[in-house]
């Protein structure tokens, strides 16, 4: 998928979001200022995520044999680059992309809530301090969003790609789909 | 609805548990239940001030609605402040979830306000000086996940309809209108 894809995906789910839980450069600010102590939870930020996922059937069941060291590198990174940022448009479209590959992987956008809750929780655990609980909150809810928001459109881009029905006329499908099952 | 709650339940089951509502949050709501229930207004102000502050948001609803949709919030507030916060309770989240998908609710607006409700609760617990500020906020943060994941049956929902179940029946019918 084009970058440019990835960014509108990034910008329209960030415009969904109401002003006061979006992520803000000030945020950032805070992020970098403690800089030296969130990449100190990186060890244990990866085993605390991996030992859950590996623990648990359904999200277990995502993982090929062997190939935890290379998805541990990855929230590595992510972490790093969140931290040290910069948290600019380039890495709200990796977010957006983060969601498709979870479609591809079929992670559920459920698992990802899982893990955004404990990632949060983790950081507030150790970092008890009222500047960092609204930034790291409003950083998980901006992730989180753009996920689920990149997973959704990858699902119907996907349909519209090999039904040629219109995202538009897909949603209005589901709508009258959902209506139908709640009258039910 | 018995289907309904068979998504809700395959949803959860997504989630690790650990990050899942736990008896302990419930209780911490429950050992909260007046104090919370005093927050009520504030909260239905707050939530739906800012819901109409922003313009994607505004634009769900219509003309005259907001005082129904107060209400809906308090009672929403109302029966989970008072529990029990069980199957019952998560089948009828599963269903608002929908009402939200036909409402053309994004996820984006309504993880936005998920998170609007932990802070709003962080916020009073820590101003009332509460002992347990922090457990009863976590409770609530659990809880909006627990929320958001049964409203996430939207996806589980559009697989149901778009893919396996009555999308070739609606493909025929619209098919057409698209193609011209």
């Amino acid at each position: 998928m084009r970058k440019e894809t990835l960014k509108e995906i990034a910008r329209q789910a960030i415009e969904d979001m109401a002003l006061e839980a979006r992520f803000r450069p000030e945020d950032h600010q805070v992020l970098l200022k403690h800089k030296d102590r969130l990449l100190a939870l990186t060890d244990e930020l990866v085993k605390t995520f991996y030992d859950t996922l590996f623990a648990t059937p359904s999200t277990r069941k995502v993982f090929h044999e062997g190939e935890r060291p290379a998805r541990e590198k990855t929230l590595v990174d992510w972490w790093q680059k969140t931290v040290e940022g910069p948290v600019d448009e380039e890495y709200w479209a990796w977010q957006a992309y983060v969601g498709l590959i979870h479609v591809k992987r079929v992670v559920t956008n459920p698992m990802m809530m899982g893990q955004a809750f404990m990632i949060e929780d983790l950081v507030r655990t150790h970092l008890d301090d009222p500047e960092v609980a609204g930034a790291i909150r409003r950083l998980m809810a901006t992730v989180a969003a753009i996920i689920a928001y990149g997973y959704e459109k990858a699902q119907l881009l996907s349909i519209e790609e090999t039904t040629g029905i219109s995202q538009e006329l897909i949603k209005t499908n589901v709508r009258v789909g959902v209506e139908k099952l709640l009258e039910d | 609805m018995s289907k309904i709650l068979e998504i809700a339940r395959e949803a959860l089951q997504q989630m690790p548990p650990q990050t899942r509502l736990r008896p302990e949050d419930e209780a911490v709501i429950a050992r909260h239940k007046e104090l919370l229930l005093s927050w009520t207004p504030e909260l239905v102000q707050g939530f739906y001030d800012t819901l109409f502050a922003h313009t994607p948001t505004r634009k769900v609803f219509h003309e005259g609605e907001r005082p129904a949709r107060e209400q809906t919030l308090r009672d929403w507030w109302q029966k989970t402040v008072e529990g029990p916060l069980d199957e019952a309770y998560f089948a009828w989240m599963a269903k608002v979830g929908l009402v939200h998908v036909v409402r053309g609710v994004e996820n984006p607006m309504m993880l936005a306000m998920a998170s609007f409700v932990t802070e709003f609760v962080e916020r009073k617990s820590l101003e009332a000086g509460l002992p347990e500020a922090e457990a009863l906020s976590k409770a609530f943060h659990r809880l909006g996940m627990a929320v958001i994941t049964h409203g996430y049956d939207r996806y589980q929902a559009l697989a149901l309809y778009n893919v396996a179940g009555m999308e070739p029946a609606l493909l025929e019918r619209r098919g057409p209108q698209a193609a011209g």
